[in-house]
């Protein structure tokens, strides 16, 4: 792989599409980051266009790069990215085997629903 | 004891996991204790604190994040596809709508309307509309700079565009919400926003 020179220092781009300069500006405008607006709900319509950028990321790049972040600090921001995944797997395992059920019943002996 | 409160601690931390694959709204609640008072050194050693870059207010990101809920459903209807192009709102096919571009800047809140031609319809920005310096980066600002620009469009006779924006500010969403206030279909919502991944290096971070 070839690691091409910017900003962040040494550090590769930790995305399984490599970036491009220009690449918000590379698409067809109106066919992504697109959301409709259904009887004038505005609101709606932007958390949902939000929501996705932030799933999808984008919301993170915009925040990163609003300042230059020191070498240190892009290197801490990694570890803490790379820890904060491991504990999230290992956590969500133990979580999903602590709450297994086996029952008709999800609630037993709850009255009401 | 240590390891006590860092379990509770990490417990703590469980309910602000993000994409976690766990339904948590059926689970039944489980209490945790406050996090203890931890010595100077533990809390050095908790994490990096990325001065000034994460206190950053994000504005107009209302949906980003679990702490809102946002309605998924039908989210495919909502997505445009290649015949949206050519269906008509109001009688006028999509790619012929004029189109509001938004520019929400962290001090100010630029709309530009242009037809599909290109052509400059209507122009304003919150100083125009009367506020000055500080009060340009305000969320009424937003606001009004939407109402405003949408009653031109409507003296126009304008009244279904689709919607551009650009940045992240306060005039981002409020802008739009003027927009319909003001009598204006949007159609749709198109972000436009430059990421600068790659790009040139950006400012050093602010000391307040």
């Amino acid at each position: 792989m070839v690691r091409q020179w910017n900003w962040r220092g040494t550090l590769a781009q930790p995305f399984a599409v490599r970036l491009f300069k220009g690449i918000w500006n590379a698409h067809p405008r109106f066919a992504t980051r697109t959301v409709l607006v259904q009887n004038n709900d505005v609101d709606g319509a932007f958390g949902l266009l939000n929501r996705l950028m932030d799933n999808e990321g984008m919301l993170k790049i915009i925040r990163r790069t609003q300042f230059y972040q020191k070498p240190y600090m892009q290197r801490k921001a990694l570890s803490m990215e790379a820890s904060t995944a491991i504990f999230n797997e290992d956590m969500n395992r133990k979580m999903k085997f602590l709450v297994r059920k086996n029952r008709s019943d999800k609630h037993p002996g709850q009255v009401t629903s | 004891m240590a390891a006590l409160r860092k379990l509770g601690m990490e417990l703590g931390k469980l309910s602000l996991v993000k994409n976690s694959l766990i339904p948590l709204q059926p689970c039944r609640s489980f209490q945790t204790s406050f996090r203890l008072a931890d010595s100077i050194r533990d809390n050095h050693r908790q994490g990096t604190k990325l001065g000034g870059v994460q206190l950053e207010t994000m504005e107009g990101t209302t949906g980003a994040g679990i702490q809102t809920s946002v309605n998924m459903n039908s989210i495919e209807a909502r997505l445009p596809t290649a015949e949206t192009l050519k269906t008509q709102f109001d009688g006028i096919p999509y790619n012929e709508l004029p189109i509001v571009y938004v520019k929400a800047t962290k001090n100010n809140t630029l709309v530009t309307v242009m037809d599909n031609k290109n052509e400059v319809i209507t122009y304003t920005s919150c100083r125009m509309e009367g506020f000055k310096n500080a009060r340009k980066k305000t969320t009424i600002a937003g606001q009004t700079t939407g109402v405003a620009a949408g009653q031109r469009l409507v003296r126009r006779g304008i009244r279904t565009v689709r919607v551009q924006v650009k940045g992240i500010g306060p005039g981002r969403m409020t802008s739009i919400k003027g927009l319909t206030v003001a009598g204006v279909r949007v159609v749709s919502i198109t972000d436009h926003t430059p990421l600068a991944e790659l790009g040139p290096r950006p400012r050093k971070i602010r000391r307040i």
